[in-house]
C-alpha cells in the first residue's frame, strides 16, 4: 500500500509543478537553441587566442573548453525543466525553442532551429559527451590549442545537425563536422593514424555526395523555393522521385551509421584515434545516421521505407551479425568496441524497417543509449591504454586484482552493453524487438541473436582482461584517479538512471515521432 | 485475525525493497565492515521472510488466485497505446516461492558467516546475495512477462557474478560465463516469443491474458501456439537446465557452496519451472507444447541421473541430481500433473538446498569435493550425516519424507497417461536417483575414511552452529514439508492451494504408482548398498566398470556433451568471425583501399599544387560538390539551371 501510496504522491507533486509552471512558449527564451550551437564556437574563438607557451597556459586552455562545453550542457537540460509542462507533460509534439531567420533569401534557405523530441535527447547526448570529452582531454599534451579549437567546432557541427530545420542549414552542419574530425584523427592518432584519417574521409565525403545530391534534387523538384523541412517533409513526389531520393539519403546516412557493407572506415578510425575523439566519434557522429534516417527517410519518404523495409531489415540483420561476429574475433579491445558498434546501430535500423510507433520510439532511444553506453566503453578501453599503454586483450589478463574500481566499471558498462535490464540500453532494444516482431518474424529472430553474441564476445573480452592469473607485467599498476571515476561514475549514474526511469524519455521521443508515425501509411500501428 | 492477515498485502512492497536496500547499503556504506553488512543481509531476507510467511498465511486463508490477483502497479513505459507495467502479484504460487526464495535466502546467508569467513571479497558476496534475492523475487512476483523477463536477466546476472566469485581462479571465471551465455541461448527466443505474444494479443500481463482466455480464443492457430508455447519454454529450458542446455549447471559449480544451494538447486534454477506454471495458459492450450515439456522433462531428468551416478566431485553429483529433479518437474507439468509439479518444486528446494549445504559442510572440513577422499565420515561429523541422510532419503523419494510425497503425485500423473515409455523412463529416474544418492552417501560417510597425502583423519571435526543450525532447520523442513500434500492434511492441502485452471482437480491416489516408485526407489538404494556400504557390499564398483567401459565413460563423461558443444558452437562463432573479418580486410576494404589510393594519388597532386592537408580536402570536396552539382542540373527540374543561376 505505502509503494502505491508513494506512486500517488509522485504523481501529485507532479501535476502540481506541472500546473504552477508559467506556461512555456511565452517564457522561454527564443534564443536558447543557437546558445547551444554557437556557444562552443565562441569557445573555439576564445581558446585561439589564449596565449600558448606553458603548462599554466594549457591549464587555462583546457578550463575555458570545459566552461564551453558545461554552458551548453546546462542550457540544454534548462530547455527541458524550464519548460517542463512543454515536453514532459503537456508537450505533445511538434517543435519548441524554434528560431527563424531569414538568411540567404535567394535561394529560400533559412537559418530556422529548433528542438523537438526527437533530437532534444540528442542534443543532451551530445552536450553531455562534449563535456566528458573535454573532461577526458585533460592530459592531453600535443598541439593543447588546435585540439580544444578543433573539439569545439566538432560540438557546433553536431549540435547544428540535430537542431537545423532547415536543409541547407542540415548540410551546412553536416559538413561543418567533417574538417575537425579528420583532423582530430591525423594529427593526435595512433601509428596508423593517415591511412584511417582518410578512410574516413574518403568515407564521409562519399556519404555528403549523396546528401547533397538529394538534397538538390528534393529541392529543385518541390518547387525550388524552401529548404524548409517541414515544408519539404510534405511535399508531393511522384513515388518514383521519392524512392531514388530515399536511395540517397539512406546512403548517405548508412555510411555515417555505419551499415554492413559501408562500415569498414569505423574499426580504423576508432583504433587510430585518441581517446576522446573515439567516445565522440561512437556516442555522436554515428547517431548523425541514425538521426539523419529518422528525420529524413522516414519522416520525408515514409512510403518509400514501407516499400523497401525488407531491404533495410536485411542491412539491420546483416550489420548485427556481421558486427557481433568480427567483434567475437577482435584482439584490439577498440576495435571490439567499434565491430559492437556495427551491432548495436544494426537495430537502429531494425527498428527503421519495422515503421511503427514502438519500434520508432526504440530506435530513438537506441540512439541515446548507444551514445552514452559506448561512450563508457571507449573511455574505459581509454583508462587500460593509459595505464598499460596497450589494447590487446591477449597482453592483458587477470587486471581485476590491481584496478578493482576500473574492473567494476567495466562489467556494469558490459553488461549495459549487453542488454541488461536496470540500464537503458535494455529498453531501447526491448522495444524494437517488440516492435520489431510485428512487422518481421524471421529477421528480428535472426536479429535477436545478436544478443548472445553481443553478451559472447563482451563477457569472453572481461574474462581475458580482468579475471584469472595476474600477468606479470602488471603488478604495478593502478585504479584510476578521482577525476576519471568521477566522469565514470557519473556516465554509469546516466544509463541507469535512464535505464529504470525511462518514461521521461520514451514519452518525449513519442510526441516527437508522432507527426512522422502520423503519416506512415497504414498508420504506424 | 482474517483482518490481521489481510494487512500483510500492504507491506509487500518490503518483501522486494529490504534485499535491494540492504544491497545499496552494502556497497554504498558498510563496504569496510564485514560483520555488519552480513548481517545487515541476513536482517533483511529475515524480515522479507516473515512478511512472506505472513502473506502466505493470507493466501492461504482467502487464497486470491491469478483471476482475483493482488497487483501493486505502476507505469514503466508508457506512450501512445503502449504500457509496460511493473507490480507485485500475490497469488498461491506467488506466495509460496516467496517464502522459499526468502528462507533460503536467510538461511544460507547465516550459514556463509562461517563457511565464508574470513575470505577475500566477503562483503561482495554478501551485497551479490542480495541483489539476487531482490532479482529473484521481482521474478517471482511479476504480474507479466516484462517484469519476469527483467527478472530473469537479473538473476542470470547475479548467478555470473556469483559464480565468478573466486575470479582469479581462471575456471571460475569460465564457468560464470559459461553459465550467463548458455542461458543466454535460451533467453533470446524467449525474448522473440514475448514480441509473438505481444504482437498476437498486445498484452503481456497473466492476469489479463488468462482471464481473456486468448490462447484458447482462436486468434492463433494450433502450430502458433506450438512455436510461442516453445519459444517461451526455451527461457525455461536454459535456466532450469534441461535438455540440450544443461551443460552449464555443473560447471556453475565452480562458485562457493551456499551459492549453488540458494542459486543453482532453491531458487533460480527452479525458474524455469515457475514460468512454465506462471504461464501454463499459454501451454495447455497446445497439447503438442505439453508433449514436448513432457519429453525433455524425461529425457533431461534420466539422462542427468545416469551422469550423477559416474561423478566423482560430490558437488557435481548433487548438481546432477538437480538437473534430474527439475526435469523431473517439467516432465509433471507436461503430464498435466500440475500441483504435483508445484508442489516437487517446493520440496526440492529444501532437500535440494540441504543437501548443498551438507556437501558444503563436509568440504569445509575436508577440503575436498572428491568422495573417494572422503569416507567414514559418520563418526567424526554426527550431525551433518544425520542431515545428508534426512535429505538423501527425501530425495530418493522414500516413505515418508517430504521428497516421496510430491514424487508420487508426478508418479501419478505419468501413469494417468498410459503412455508405457513414459512410465519406464520415470521408473529409471526413480531407480538412478536413489542409487546416486545414496552411493554418495555410504561413499563419503560409512566404511573407512581414505586415506591421502597430508591428511589426518583426528582433524575433521564438525561446523559449528552456524552451519549447523540452517542445516536443521533445513532437515526438519526437507522431512515433515511434504506432510502438506499428504492425506495428513486431505482438502486443505497443497494440491487444493496451488492448482492450475476453475478449481482444485481432484485426483484419486494412483496405487500402481506409488507402489512401482517405491519399489524401485529401495531397489536403487539396495542396489547403492551392494556396491557402496562396506558391510553390505557384494559388487565392485571399479569390476563394474571395467565389464562396461562405455556404460561408464559415458556417464562419467556427461554423455561428452561438453565436448561436442565446445567444438560446435564455440568453433563455429569463432570461424564465423574470423571468416567476417576476413570479407572485411581483403573484399571490402581491398574495394575502399584500391578507390582511396586513387583517392590520395589526387590529392597528393592537389598537395603538390597547394600546400597542406585541409586544402587537399577542400579540393575534393570542391570536386564533389561540383560533380554533383551536374548531376543535379541534370536531373532537376526545367527551372533548375535559372533558379541556380540568380536570384528570383
Amino acid at each position: 500500500m505505502t509503494l502505491h501510496m508513494l506512486v500517488t504522491v509522485a504523481a501529485a507533486v507532479n501535476n502540481i509543478t506541472g500546473a504552477t509552471a508559467p506556461p512555456a512558449t511565452s517564457s522561454a527564451p527564443q534564443f536558447l537553441v543557437s546558445v547551444i550551437v554557437w556557444f562552443p564556437l565562441l569557445g573555439a574563438l576564445v581558446v585561439m587566442l589564449l596565449p600558448n607557451r606553458g603548462e599554466q597556459d594549457h591549464g587555462n586552455i583546457r578550463n575555458a573548453a570545459l566552461f564551453f562545453t558545461a554552458i551548453p550542457l546546462v542550457v540544454a537540460f534548462l530547455a527541458n525543466f524550464s519548460t517542463w509542462t512543454e515536453l514532459g507533460v503537456a508537450y505533445s509534439g511538434g517543435f519548441k525553442f524554434e528560431e527563424n531567420y531569414k538568411w540567404l533569401g535567394a535561394f529560400g534557405a533559412q537559418y530556422h532551429v529548433g528542438l523537438d523530441g526527437i533530437s532534444l535527447p540528442l542534443v543532451w547526448l551530445s552536450t553531455i559527451l562534449f563535456f566528458v570529452a573535454v573532461l577526458a582531454s585533460m592530459g592531453q599534451k600535443k598541439r593543447v590549442k588546435e585540439y580544444f579549437v578543433l573539439l569545439l567546432v566538432l560540438d557546433v557541427g553536431v549540435t547544428g545537425v540535430f537542431t537545423a530545420m532547415d536543409l541547407f542549414l542540415f548540410f551546412i552542419f553536416w559538413e561543418i563536422e567533417l574538417i575537425p574530425m579528420f583532423l582530430l584523427i591525423l594529427i593526435w592518432g595512433g601509428p596508423r593514424r593517415s591511412y584511417a584519417a582518410w578512410k574516413f574521409l574518403l568515407f564521409t565525403i562519399g556519404a555528403s555526395a549523396f546528401l547533397l545530391l538529394g538534397i538538390l534534387i528534393l529541392y529543385f523538384k518541390a518547387g525550388g523555393t524552401t529548404f524548409d523541412m517541414q515544408t519539404l517533409s510534405q511535399a508531393k513526389l511522384a513515388p518514383e522521385l521519392a524512392a531514388v531520393l530515399f536511395w540517397l539519403f539512406f546512403a548517405c546516412f548508412a555510411i555515417k551509421l555505419p551499415a554492413f557493407p559501408l562500415h569498414t572506415w569505423l574499426p580504423d578510425a576508432h583504433v587510430e584515434a585518441p581517446t576522446p575523439v573515439s567516445v565522440l566519434l561512437a556516442g555522436i557522429l554515428l547517431k548523425m545516421g541514425g538521426y539523419g534516417i529518422i528525420r529524413i527517410c522516414v519522416g520525408f519518404f515514409p512510403g518509400a521505407v514501407q516499400k523497401y523495409s525488407l531491404a533495410i531489415l536485411t542491412f539491420a540483420v546483416v550489420s548485427i551479425l556481421w558486427g557481433s561476429f568480427a567483434a567475437l574475433v577482435q584482439d584490439d579491445m577498440k576495435r571490439l568496441v567499434a565491430y559492437s558498434s556495427v551491432a548495436h546501430m544494426g537495430f537502429v535500423l531494425l527498428g527503421v524497417a519495422a515503421l511503427n510507433t514502438i519500434a520508432l520510439n526504440g530506435a530513438v532511444l537506441q540512439l541515446f543509449a548507444h551514445g552514452l553506453i559506448t561512450g563508457c566503453l571507449f573511455l574505459l578501453v581509454g583508462l587500460i591504454y593509459d595505464r598499460t599503454h596497450t589494447r590487446s586483450i591477449k597482453e592483458l589478463g587477470g587486471l581485476a586484482q590491481k584496478t578493482p574500481y576500473l574492473a567494476v566499471a567495466w562489467v556494469v558498462a558490459a553488461f549495459a552493453s549487453a542488454g541488461l535490464p536496470g540500464f537503458i540500453g535494455f529498453i531501447a532494444e526491448f522495444e524494437i524487438f517488440i516492435g520489431s516482431f510485428s512487422a518481421h518474424k524471421v529477421g528480428t529472430f535472426l536479429a535477436v541473436f545478436g544478443v548472445v553474441l553481443s553478451a559472447g564476445y563482451l563477457l569472453w573480452m572481461l574474462e581475458r582482461v580482468f579475471f584469472g592469473a595476474l600477468k606479470e607485467a602488471w603488478h604495478k599498476l593502478k585504479d584510476p584517479g578521482p577525476l576519471e571515476l568521477g566522469y565514470m561514475v557519473g556516465m554509469l549514474t546516466l544509463v541507469f538512471l535512464f535505464g529504470v526511469a525511462p518514461k521521461v524519455l520514451t514519452q518525449l521521443i513519442n510526441y516527437g515521432l508522432a507527426p512522422l508515425t502520423s503519416r506512415i501509411p497504414g498508420g504506424g500501428a | 485475525m482474517n483482518e490481521f492477515l489481510q494487512h500483510s498485502y500492504g507491506y509487500m512492497w518490503l518483501i522486494l525493497a529490504l534485499p535491494i536496500a540492504a544491497f545499496g547499503v552494502m556497497f554504498g556504506v558498510t563496504y569496510e565492515n564485514r560483520r555488519l553488512s552480513a548481517w545487515i543481509g541476513i536482517i533483511a531476507a529475515l524480515v522479507a521472510d516473515l512478511v512472506s510467511i505472513w502473506v502466505l498465511l493470507a493466501e492461504l486463508a482467502r487464497p486470491q488466485h491469478l483471476q482475483q490477483g493482488l497487483g501493486i502497479f505502476t507505469d514503466f513505459i508508457t506512450f501512445a497505446d503502449f504500457h509496460l507495467t511493473l507490480g507485485i502479484l500475490a497469488d498461491p504460487l506467488a506466495a509460496m516461492m516467496v517464502v522459499v526464495v526468502c528462507s533460503v535466502s536467510f538461511l544460507i546467508q547465516l550459514y556463509s558467516l562461517e563457511y565464508m569467513r574470513g575470505e577475500e571479497g566477503f562483503v561482495r558476496y554478501y551485497a551479490f546475495i542480495s541483489l539476487f534475492t531482490f532479482s529473484m523475487l521481482l521474478l517471482v512476483l511479476s504480474p507479466n512477462f516484462f517484469q519476469t523477463y527483467i527478472g530473469w536477466e537479473l538473476v542470470g546476472v547475479c548467478s555470473y557474478l556469483l559464480i565468478g566469485h573466486y575470479f582469479k581462479k581462471a575456471s571460475a571465471a569460465a564457468a560464470a560465463k559459461k553459465a550467463f551465455l548458455v542461458t543466454r541461448l535460451g533467453d533470446f527466443p524467449f525474448l522473440v516469443g514475448i514480441g509473438y505474444i505481444f504482437f498476437r494479443f498486445h498484452d503481456l500481463d497473466f492476469f489479463s491474458l488468462a482471464s481473456h482466455h486468448v490462447y484458447t480464443a482462436g486468434l492463433v492457430g494450433t502450430s502458433g501456439l506450438f512455436v510461442m508455447g516453445m519459444l517461451v519454454f526455451s527461457g525455461a529450458v536454459g535456466k532450469s537446465a534441461q535438455f540440450p542446455l544443461h551443460v552449464w549447471l555443473p560447471d556453475a559449480m565452480e562458485g562457493p557452496t551456499p551459492i549453488s544451494a540458494l542459486i543453482h538447486a532453491a531458487t533460480m534454477v527452479a525458474a524455469g519451472v515457475y514460468l512454465v506454471a506462471r504461464a501454463y495458459d499459454l501451454f495447455a492450450a497446445s497439447p503438442a507444447a505439453l508433449a514436448m515439456i513432457a519429453t525433455i522433462g524425461a529425457v533431461t531428468s534420466l539422462m542427468a541421473a545416469i551422469w550423477a551416478v559416474g561423478q566423482d566431485d560430490i558437488k557435481r553429483i548433487v548438481a546432477y541430481s538437480t538437473i534430474s529433479h527439475l526435469g523431473l518437474m517439467m516432465f509433471g507439468l507436461g503430464v498435466g500433473a500440475y500441483s504435483a509439479a508445484v508442489f516437487h518444486l517446493f520440496t526440492h528446494a529444501w532437500f535440494k538446498a540441504l543437501l548443498f549445504l551438507a556437501a558444503g559442510s563436509v568440504i569445509h572440513a575436508v577440503h575436498t569435493q572428491d568422495i573417494w577422499e572422503m569416507g567414514g565420515l559418520g563418526r567424526r561429523m554426527r550431525w551433518t550425516t544425520i542431515a545428508t541422510l534426512v535429505g538423501c532419503v527425501s530425495a530418493a523419494g522414500i516413505f515418508p519424507l517430504a521428497g516421496f510425497w510430491s514424487k508420487d503425485g508426478i508418479m501419478s500423473g505419468v501413469f494417468a497417461m498410459n503412455n508405457p515409455a513414459f512410465i519406464v523412463v520415470a521408473m529409471l529416474i526413480t531407480f538412478f536417483s536413489a542409487l546416486y544418492t545414496f552411493r554418495l552417501f555410504f561413499v563419503v560417510f560409512t566404511g573407512e575414511t581414505a586415506k591421502r597425502r597430508a591428511f589426518d583423519p583426528k582433524r575433521i571435526h564438525e561446523n559449528g552452529p552456524y552451519i549447523l543450525a540452517p542445516l536443521a532447520v533445513l532437515a526438519v523442513m526437507a522431512a515433515v514439508a511434504g506432510l502438506w500434500g499428504s492425506p495428513l492434511f486431505g482438502h486443505e492441502g497443497f494440491g487444493n492451494f496451488i492448482f492450475y485452471g476453475q478449481k482444485p482437480v481432484v485426483e484419486p491416489d494412483n496405487i500402481p504408482a506409488i507402489a512401482f516408485s517405491l519399489t524401485f526407489a529401495l531397489l536403487g538404494v539396495v542396489v547403492a548398498a551392494l556396491f557402496y556400504y562396506p558391510p553390505l557390499k557384494r559388487f565392485s564398483a571399479a569390476s563394474f566398470n571395467r565389464r562396461f567401459p562405455y556404460a561408464y565413460a559415458w556417464s562419467h563423461n556427461k554423455g561428452y556433451f561438453d565436448e561436442v558443444y565446445r567444438s560446435m558452437f564455440v568453433g563455429l562463432a569463432l570461424v564465423g568471425g574470423r571468416a567476417v573479418e576476413w570479407v572485411d580486410k581483403h573484399l571490402v576494404d581491398g574495394f575502399v583501399d584500391g578507390l582511396a589510393d586513387g583517392y590520395s594519388l589526387g590529392a597528393r597532386y592537389l598537395r603538390r599544387l597547394q600546400t597542406g592537408r585541409v586544402q587537399a580536402y577542400a579540393g575534393g570536396v570542391f570536386v564533389g560538390v561540383l560533380v554533383v552539382a551536374v548531376l543535379a542540373m541534370l536531373l532537376g527540374s526545367n527551372g533548375a539551371l535559372a533558379s541556380i543561376g540568380g536570384p528570383r
